[in-house]
């Protein structure tokens, strides 16, 4: 069917398209501003001649970045926290929801009470300092993948899709068959629950990746195994504070940051810009599934 | 094995055979034994709930006692409300508080750019333009705080920074943004808006599929314009919505992110960049002085929790929509 659009109508919508488009340019621009940059002479960057394309084209940043050893190191390491975090996020979220899914567990409604209350009230960050500390685990990896485990809200949303989203009929004709809790677990309800451990995984491994604050809290001496967030923030962030340190590093840090800071933040950036946009249409779903709490 | 396991099912059920005709830890053994993968499922999480979520706050007497990291916080003496009024009684406490709710409240107050983004872009019936410009607009998610902090200092540093660059072509004065106290607030709130205005607005965006689109066609019908049928359809629909994140948003009013505050703060921009977050950071992490941090910290969570239920109550009362 048709409907007629009236002047108005029309008028409002011309506003909506400008205003929508003027949004995403205004999104995209600075991420391609460090991209071309990136790639630009230093000497054109500074004199402002990059506005719009590439200018002397250079791969020199790239060079320098990928000769450093503590950014190279940083990158392994964000690659080890990125998968054995993650793992260990998984490990701790799905078998528990699935099993806070089923009402004949025994004080499931006091676990997610105890649960919930954690997304609104914490220790602290001294307390939780604190008992990491009293663990013996500052200044090791363990602290850093501990300490992110659970994220409440994912646990959530894993628990609300295997409530609503797996056909209990599927379980009961497996039991009936024979099959124990765990066989129905890894052979039916994982892989019936593909999308929702996709959106976990997702949201789970973009934290890691970005996370600095659980190396910079609990791992602070330890920058052997600092994740490539923490190594980026001393290169491109700390250069002011070391100058009253150690004139010869600072000067060292200072000229490194120049030439490739560009460079440095396209490279931490780009496995999830590259990735992302594949995996869209999972996070739909995702907000929906988290959205519909019970 | 399955007859047993639905007679215990319906034997939980009965509605007469309740708790009180059975014995709990007896009751709880035969779960236990009918549905062990199930306790085992859940052990290590709790395990994990219980050392990271719970023993913190039970850490929370630290706020109470003189605990320097050597003998056991049980064992440190208390000292009362101490670390409270030494950090009321300091001149910047004031000034945390102050920069904290100021922060907040300004980055409150672009809670409803999402909703008007979500709005906006809802009317685009082209599928692909709308998909593609809801891809670009979570870009900015993606990106790590350290490297959104260092696009700051690559765009308003006042020596190479590109925006000073493109001020200067114009004829402008280049200026240091970053270590400007009056700079700071705007930065720290824009450069977040520019982050997450596309992810937040993902939300709502999922809200007004739900949309019936009779509605819409009726009221087209009828000779409503389409803003008339964004106010009187559109709005009222994702209106729970709108309350549920604004409860939680107002929740946590105390808590703005220590994460990015720690790495824009510097020398210069002190007198506005230091929160409540950086201060517990600097004071009771690096500084060691854990009573005071802690101290800092449960007056935050207890203001947030105080704000979190006031308005959810207001809400339970005015719109029927709350949280808990």
């Amino acid at each position: 069917m048709k409907i007629k659009t009236s002047l108005g109508d029309r008028l409002f919508m011309g506003v909506v398209y400008l205003i929508v488009f003027a949004c995403a340019f205004l999104c995209l621009y600075p991420l391609y501003l460090v991209l071309i940059n990136s790639f630009s002479d230093p000497n054109a960057v500074a004199n402002g001649e990059t506005f719009i394309w590439i200018k002397d084209f250079t791969i020199e940043g790239y060079k320098l970045a990928f000769e450093d050893d503590s950014i190279l190191r940083g990158y392994a390491n964000s690659l080890y926290y990125l998968v054995a975090g993650t793992l260990l996020n998984l490990l701790l979220t799905i078998p528990a929801a699935y099993a806070f899914s089923k009402k004949r567990l025994m004080g499931r409604s006091f676990f997610m009470t105890a649960m919930v209350i954690t997304m609104y009230f914490s220790g602290g960050t001294v307390p939780t300092y604190l008992v990491i500390k009293d663990l013996g685990l500052l200044d090791t990896t363990a602290a850093v993948l501990l300490s992110g485990g659970i994220t409440t809200t994912n646990l959530i949303i894993a628990r609300t899709f295997f409530q609503t989203g797996v056909p209990q009929e599927l379980e009961e004709a497996a039991q009936i068959d024979g099959a124990s809790t765990i066989q129905v677990f890894l052979k039916i309800i994982l892989p019936l629950s593909k999308a929702m451990i996709g959106v976990i995984t997702l949201y789970y491994a973009v934290a890691r990746w970005n996370a600095y604050t659980s190396s910079l809290y609990y791992q602070p001496m330890n920058s052997d195994m600092w994740p490539l967030q923490m190594v980026l923030r001393r290169i491109l962030l700390l250069t002011k504070q070391l100058a009253g340190m150690d004139p010869e590093m600072a000067e060292y840090y200072a000229q490194l940051a120049n030439q490739m800071k560009y460079a440095v933040v396209v490279i931490a950036s780009a496995p999830l810009l590259i990735i992302y946009p594949f995996i869209q249409k999972y996070f739909d779903k995702g907000v929906m599934m988290g959205s519909v709490k019970g | 094995m399955l007859a047993k396991r639905t007679e215990a099912v319906s034997v939980k059920k009965g509605p007469k055979l309740g708790w009180d005709n059975q014995n709990f830890w007896v009751r709880l053994a035969k779960n236990v034994k009918r549905d062990y993968w199930l306790y085992l499922f859940i052990l290590p999480t709790m395990i994990w709930y219980a050392v990271f979520c719970y023993a913190p706050m039970g850490g929370i007497i630290t706020a109470f006692k003189k605990y320097t990291g050597f003998t056991s916080i049980t064992e440190a003496p208390w000292v009362g409300l101490k670390w409270f009024e030494q950090f009321f009684a300091s001149y910047y406490s004031t000034t945390v508080i102050r920069n904290t709710i100021i922060i907040s409240l300004y980055s409150l107050a672009t809670f409803i750019l999402p909703i008007i983004f979500a709005l906006l872009i809802n009317e685009v019936v082209h599928e692909r333009l709308k998909k593609t410009i809801q891809t670009i607009m979570y870009a900015p998610h993606f990106i790590s705080m350290v490297v959104m902090v260092s696009i700051l200092t690559l765009f308003f540093n006042g020596d190479y920074g590109l925006f000073n660059q493109l001020v200067k072509a114009m004829g402008g004065e280049s200026h240091s943004y970053l270590t400007d106290p009056d700079a700071y607030r705007h930065l720290y709130v824009w450069s977040g808006v520019w982050q997450q205005l596309g992810w937040n607005s993902v939300i709502y965006v999922a809200a007004l599929s739900a949309v019936d689109p009779g509605l819409h066609e009726a009221a087209a019908l009828d000779g409503a314009s389409r803003i008339q049928r964004i106010v009187h359809i559109n709005i009222p629909t994702i209106m729970p919505t709108i309350v549920i994140m604004l409860i939680m948003r107002v929740g946590n009013i105390m808590s703005v992110g220590g994460d990015k505050a720690i790495l824009m703060l510097n020398s210069l921009n002190a007198e506005t960049a230091e929160l409540i977050a950086t201060y517990v950071y600097n004071r009771g992490l690096l500084a060691g002085d854990y009573g005071v941090g802690t101290a800092v910290g449960l007056f935050t969570n207890v203001i947030n929790l105080i704000m979190l239920l006031t308005v959810n109550w207001i809400s339970s009362k005015i719109s029927e929509t709350s949280l808990l």
